[in-house]
């Protein structure tokens, strides 16, 4: 006989409240967890988003295009030490399920993003191959590709000569430390898409600049004197921070997710206050018990610690049940939402969160069941019963 | 006035009430439920407390063991003044000198009954092993060794007495205060946990004051008080 097991008859007592109130926390937990993704997917990005990076836009419409006769003046910018351009389609391997995004940059890109490494020997074999190709680890453990084959991308895009099949070969798998929305790039090389691709207007066109800077202090600066070669020129460039850029790129839908957070949240709190009232429901219902246990010499500090464990144990168990859920819950809905919220994922630190938010709502909940015990007048609640 | 009920003069009181009175607030109304009360317990007695509801008698009982506070007069056990004690020494002191039978049993029902009866010593510095080995002597003692494994609602009221007697003695208090014990009996049952009262009196030497309607049932104890409004007397009011 120990206080677990005076625990564990407690919630013994009647299974179905217990049982339900147990699934209630797994089900504001679960909610927790995907809220917690959304977060994240917002503004997850700007955790990997670094100061030393700037970004070029069309000034009129982000994604509009941008002549790629830019980068010889941008790379001339004092405090640039490097500038890769984009462009890109859209394709699939073998199945049209298959989709990915085929991203072109210059052979600069390991430069300008280098979070993203690999073997000296596979980066001299990508630099040095025209077709060549590197891929996030998550894509090529998706496909089911090895390095040195020759991948076919389907694309809608046409080459010069009319076919559709764009072949690349992978030269190397690159590591970054990102999250799964970042190990699962394709990286090909501008020049051979700008060469082959058939339609003119696809020519000679990027649509970003991304620059390497020396000094995040002096990006302000840069991005002035970046924007400032064309200003008198047709398109105009907006640069600013990555950091900034992807502020601009929440804000798109910032006001959307917040009220989905909002409205999670009064549902969350709602059913934790539900679940203290089950508890204080229960602790009433036992107060002869309490009385008795007084009676055999039991203090108060120790009926209320036990109270406080019953909690404890009912909430950061279910709690723990439903991060587990919640988990994998958002590892299912990532391909549906991973377009828009690339980082959209249940963090180590918002589990942390969850079970400190969890811990913190038990000892909350217990609070006024303890407060009834502490209260009790035991010759009282002896009489009554 | 003041009715003082002495204990036989060779032995030394263990229990002596002094002047103890106990009002209660009754909406705009003061209670007195009991008037300047003296009482003495010797060590080994064993006392019938009989009396009309509401006469104070269950009052007087919860003072005795802590779970009430005189408005007035001295309470001492051993020695000990427990109407001075803080509520946490009160508890303390509780655990080691009172054990509690009830005319509802009141035991946990999600344990068996040697869980029940090892309650209280989860209070002592007893290790586990220790703990259940007291608590399977105590079960043994009032005949309830063979439903250690049971829960309550796979007793008879009979045998629900006899582990609330044994979770009452399983510390080896001072005093054993019973509240109408055969209350929820019927006379067979009744009258088995009597005997018991009997023997732990008899043989084990434990002093018992009980709180019963029933004649039949004081008439097993040694001695009879009667409580009528709050005073105690040697005979039933007339």
């Amino acid at each position: 006989m120990n206080t677990p097991t005076l625990v564990w008859s407690a919630l013994r007592r009647r299974k179905a409240r217990t049982l339900f109130t147990f699934l209630s926390v797994v089900v504001a937990f679960v909610l927790f967890s995907v809220l917690a993704a959304v977060r994240q997917g917002m503004l997850g990005q700007l955790t990997f988003s670094v100061a030393e990076r700037l970004e070029t836009n069309n000034k009129i419409s982000q994604g509009s295009p941008l002549p790629v006769s830019y980068y010889d003046k941008i790379v001339t910018v004092p405090g640039v030490t490097a500038v890769t351009y984009l462009n890109g389609f859209q394709g699939y391997f073998k199945d049209p399920r298959d989709r990915l995004q085929v991203l072109v940059f210059s052979p600069t890109f390991l430069q300008v993003y280098r979070e993203a490494t690999l073997p000296p020997a596979q980066m001299h074999a990508w630099l040095t191959d025209r077709q060549g190709v590197i891929v996030g680890p998550a894509l090529v453990r998706r496909m089911g590709w090895k390095v040195g084959e020759t991948i076919p991308i389907q694309s809608k895009v046409p080459q010069k000569d009319g076919s559709t099949t764009w072949y690349f070969h992978l030269d190397g798998i690159y590591h970054a430390d990102l999250p799964a929305a970042y190990q699962s790039f394709f990286v090909a090389h501008y020049r051979y898409f700008n060469e082959g691709v058939a339609n003119p207007r696809l020519q000679n066109i990027v649509f970003q600049y991304i620059e390497r800077i020396t000094d995040p202090r002096d990006a302000t600066a840069i991005a002035s004197a970046i924007d400032g070669l064309f200003k008198n020129s047709s398109p105009q460039t907006l640069t600013q921070s990555e950091a900034a850029e992807t502020i601009s790129y929440i804000r798109q839908f910032g006001d959307v997710s917040a009220m989905v957070i909002y409205v999670g949240i009064a549902v969350f709190f709602s059913l934790l206050l539900i679940i203290s009232n089950t508890l204080a429901q229960s602790v009433q219902e036992r107060t002869a018990e309490f009385a008795i246990l007084r009676g055999l010499g039991f203090e108060r500090g120790w009926l209320a610690r036990l109270v406080l464990q019953e909690s404890l144990l009912l909430i950061v168990s279910g709690a723990v049940l439903g991060l587990a859920l919640g988990y994998e819950v958002t590892r299912l809905l990532y391909p549906s939402v991973g377009n828009i919220l690339q980082t959209f994922a249940l963090t180590w630190g918002a589990a942390g969160l969850g079970i400190l938010l969890s811990i913190v709502f038990a000892l909350l909940a217990g609070l006024v069941p303890v407060q009834r015990i502490t209260r009790l007048r035991v010759a009282e609640a002896l009489r009554k019963s | 006035m003041a009715s003082v009920i002495a204990a036989d003069s060779q032995n030394r009181a263990l229990v002596s009430l002094r002047g103890v009175t106990k009002l209660y607030q009754r909406g705009s109304e003061t209670v007195e439920v009991l008037k300047r009360l003296d009482l003495e317990v010797p060590r080994g007695d064993f006392l019938a407390l009989m009396g009309p509801s509401g006469s104070g008698k269950t009052t007087l009982m919860n003072i005795l063991g802590g779970l009430d506070r005189p408005s007035a007069g001295e309470v001492l056990v051993g020695g000990q003044p427990i109407h001075r004690l803080s509520e946490r020494a009160l508890s303390a002191w509780r655990a080691r000198h009172i054990g509690f039978v009830f005319q509802t049993y009141h035991l946990l029902p999600l344990l068996t009954a040697a869980q029940n009866v090892e309650l209280p010593l989860m209070l002592t510095r007893f290790k586990a092993a220790e703990r259940r080995k007291r608590a399977q002597v105590a079960l043994a003692l009032v005949g309830m060794e063979a439903h250690a494994g049971q829960k309550p609602t796979e007793l008879s009221g009979g045998q629900e007495q006899r582990v609330g007697i044994a979770r009452a003695i399983v510390s080896d208090p001072t005093v054993l205060l019973c509240d109408e014990p055969t209350g929820d009996l019927d006379r067979t049952a009744g009258d088995e946990i009597l005997e018991l009262l009997q023997l732990l009196n008899r043989e084990h030497g434990k002093t018992i004051l009980m709180v019963t309607h029933d004649p039949h049932a004081a008439a097993k104890a040694r001695r009879t008080l009667y409580m009528n409004k709050g005073v105690l007397g040697e005979k039933p009011e007339a």
